[in-house]
C-alpha cells in the first residue's frame, strides 16, 4: 500500500519536468498562432469598418467606394485595363523597374559600401556624396533628373535606383564595419591576406546587413515609384493611380494601392525566407 | 635548444603593461603563464601572436623575427571564434583553404584532426549546435590543422563550466602529448596552471614582470595514463599549488577586513 503511494509520487515528481516542457512548448505555438491570429483580426476588422462605413453610406462613394466596388474594379482592371492597358501591363511595367534598379543597385551599392565600411579613404569620398543626397526627398531632385537625361525609362529607373541605392550602402557598410575583430583575427593566425580577409571574413559577417539593407532599399523603392512614373509614363502602377486621382476615380486609385502593398509584403516575406537561408546564423550566435 | 625566444618585451600604453620580458620556449615545452588580470600575460601573447607589435624588444620563432600574424602560430581563442556560415569541417579546414590546398585534400586533413579532439561525426553540424566545450576543441582543430609550429591558447577554457572544463584540459595534454607541438598558454586558474605546464611563468601586474618560473611534470604524468584526480590530489601537487597561491596571496587580505572572534 504504502509502496504505491511512493512510487506513485515518485512517478508525479518525475513527470513533472516533462510537463512543464510541454506546457512551455504549447505556450510556445500558441504564441505563433495567437500572433498570427491577431495580425488576421486586424485586416478583417479593418475591412469590415470599411465595408460597413460604406453599407451605411457615411462617407460619399467618391471619397471611398465600398471594398466590393474596389473588387469589382480590381477585375475590370484585369481584363479590361485602364488608359490603355490591362493590369497585369502596368504591374510588370513597374515591377520591372524596381528590379532593375533593385538589381542595379545591389551591384554597385555592396561593393560601395563595404569600401566604406573598410577603408577610410573610400569613406571620406563617398559617405558626404551619400549623406549628402540620401535625406532629400525623390520629388525634389525629379526635375533635374529630367532635365538632364530625359523622359525616357532611364530617368525613371534612375530615380528608383537613387532611391534604393542609398539603405543598401549604409547598411553594408555598417556590417563591414562591425565585424567582429577575433574573426579578422582567426584569418590572420591562418595566414589570411588582405583580399581573403575581406572574401572570408568580412564579405559573409557583413552579409545578414546586406539583406536588412536590401529590404529596406525595395520599401524604398516602391515608395519612390510613383514619383518615377509622373515622368511621361504611359504604363506603370504609379501612373494608374495618378491619372486615376486626377479624374477622381477613386475605386481605381484603391485598387492600385493595394496591388502594391500586397505584392510588396509578398516580396518581403521572400526576402525575408531568403534571409534565413543565406544567414541562418542570425540571431542564434553573435 | 629554444624554438620560441622573447627578448627584453617591454610594453606600455596608458600605464606600463610590460616590463622587459625575456624568456625562452624549449623543443616540446607546455609553458603556462599564470598571473592575476593586468599582469599582461593576454598582451604578451598577442605580441608572439603577431597582431600587436611590443614597444620595444623582439621576439622570434625558429631564428625567424616576429612582424605580424602568419599560420606558423596557431591560435585558440577565449570563445565564439569558429565562423557561424562555415559548418565544423569547413572551420577546420579554413586555414587549409587559405593556403590554396584542394577540398579533397584538406577535407581529409581536417577529418583527421577532428577525430583527434574527439569530435568525429560532426564534420556537418552548424557552429551553433555545438556545445562550448566541443567549440573550443573545434577551435583547437582548426588551429591543429594548419600545422603550426606552435600552438597559442588564450584562456581557452575561460567560457567552460567545471565539468567541462577538465574535458578539454585532458584533450589538450593529450594533443600535447601526441603531436609534440609547443604549448603556450595564458590563465588565471592557478590549479589548472599547474596541472597542464611542464613549465610555469608566474607573473605580477603593475607593471607586468616574470617572478618565478617552475618546472614540473604533473602534465607529463597525465598523458602518460595517471588519472586526473590521482595527481590533483596528489600531495606533491598540493605543495606546488600552494606554494605558487602564496606568491599571490598573503592568506591576510581578508582576515584583515572581517572580525570573526
Amino acid at each position: 500500500m504504502s509502496e504505491t503511494t511512493l512510487s506513485s509520487t515518485a512517478n508525479a515528481v518525475i513527470n513533472k519536468p516533462e510537463l512543464s516542457v510541454a506546457k512551455v512548448n504549447a505556450r510556445k505555438n500558441t504564441g505563433f498562432r495567437s500572433g498570427f491570429f491577431i495580425s488576421a483580426l486586424t485586416v478583417t476588422s479593418l475591412i469590415t469598418i470599411w465595408a460597413l462605413v460604406t453599407y451605411f453610406s457615411f462617407v460619399d462613394p467618391l471619397y471611398l467606394p465600398s471594398p466590393l466596388v474596389v473588387v469589382q474594379k480590381f477585375f475590370d482592371l484585369v481584363i479590361n485595363g485602364y488608359a490603355d492597358a490591362t493590369l497585369w501591363q502596368h504591374f510588370s511595367a513597374s515591377i520591372s523597374r524596381i528590379f532593375i534598379a533593385v538589381i542595379v543597385a545591389s551591384i554597385i551599392a555592396i561593393p560601395v559600401g563595404l569600401a566604406i565600411g573598410i577603408n577610410p579613404v573610400a569613406r571620406a569620398i563617398f559617405d558626404p556624396l551619400i549623406e549628402f543626397y540620401r535625406p532629400v526627398p525623390p520629388l525634389a531632385y525629379l526635375p533635374l533628373i529630367v532635365i538632364w537625361f530625359g523622359i525616357g525609362e532611364f530617368s525613371k529607373i534612375l530615380l528608383i535606383y537613387l532611391a534604393v541605392f542609398a539603405p543598401i550602402v549604409v547598411a553594408t557598410a555598417a556590417g563591414a564595419r562591425h565585424v567582429d575583430p577575433i574573426r579578422i583575427r582567426v584569418a590572420q593566425s591562418l595566414g589570411a591576406t588582405r583580399w581573403q580577409i575581406i572574401r572570408h571574413i568580412v564579405l559573409p559577417s557583413a552579409l545578414p546587413d546586406m539583406l536588412i539593407g536590401i529590404r529596406i532599399g525595395l520599401g524604398a523603392g516602391w515608395s519612390t515609384l510613383v514619383a518615377a512614373e509622373l515622368v511621361a509614363a504611359t504604363e506603370g502602377i504609379g501612373f494608374m493611380i495618378q491619372s486615376a486621382s486626377q479624374f477622381l476615380v477613386t475605386d481605381i486609385v484603391i485598387a492600385g494601392i493595394l496591388v502594391i502593398a500586397l505584392v510588396a509584403y509578398i516580396i518581403e516575406i521572400g526576402l525575408r525566407i531568403l534571409q534565413q537561408k543565406l544567414a541562418p546564423w542570425r540571431g542564434k550566435v553573435n | 635548444m629554444s624554438r620560441l625566444s622573447i627578448k627584453n618585451v617591454s610594453a606600455s600604453y596608458a600605464h606600463q603593461i610590460l616590463d622587459n620580458i625575456s624568456f625562452e620556449v624549449g623543443a616540446g615545452d607546455f609553458v603556462v603563464f599564470v598571473g592575476p588580470s593586468g599582469c599582461g600575460k593576454t598582451s604578451l601573447l598577442n605580441f608572439v601572436a603577431g597582431f600587436n607589435q611590443p614597444h620595444s624588444g623582439s621576439i622570434s620563432l625558429d631564428g625567424k623575427l616576429i612582424t605580424g600574424p602568419g599560420s606558423d602560430r596557431g591560435v585558440v581563442f577565449q570563445q565564439d571564434a569558429l565562423l557561424p556560415w562555415l559548418n565544423i569541417i569547413e572551420n577546420v579546414a579554413l586555414g587549409l583553404e587559405l593556403k590554396g590546398i584542394a577540398k579533397s585534400e584538406r577535407e581529409a586533413r581536417a577529418k583527421e584532426v577532428l577525430a583527434l579532439v574527439d569530435l568525429a561525426g560532426f564534420e556537418q553540424h552548424k557552429v551553433w549546435e555545438l556545445s562550448g566545450g566541443m567549440k573550443q576543441r573545434a577551435s583547437l582543430a582548426r588551429a591543429l590543422a594548419a600545422d603550426p609550429q606552435i600552438l597559442l591558447m588564450d584562456e581557452p577554457f575561460g567560457a567552460l563550466d567545471a565539468f567541462t572544463r577538465e574535458q578539454v584540459q585532458a584533450l589538450i595534454l593529450k594533443v600535447w602529448h601526441q603531436t609534440g607541438k609547443e604549448v603556450l598558454l595564458v590563465t588565471h586558474d592557478i590549479e589548472e596552471a599547474v596541472f597542464l605546464a611542464s613549465e610555469l611563468v608566474l607573473m605580477t601586474p603593475r607593471p607586468g614582470r616574470i617572478v618565478e618560473r617552475l618546472r614540473l611534470d604533473f602534465g607529463k604524468r597525465f598523458a602518460n595514463g595517471e588519472s586526473a584526480r590521482q595527481i590533483k590530489s596528489d600531495p606533491k601537487f598540493i605543495e606546488v599549488r600552494e606554494y605558487v597561491l602564496s606568491h599571490f596571496f598573503t592568506g591576510r587580505e581578508v582576515a584583515d577586513e572581517r572580525d570573526y572572534a
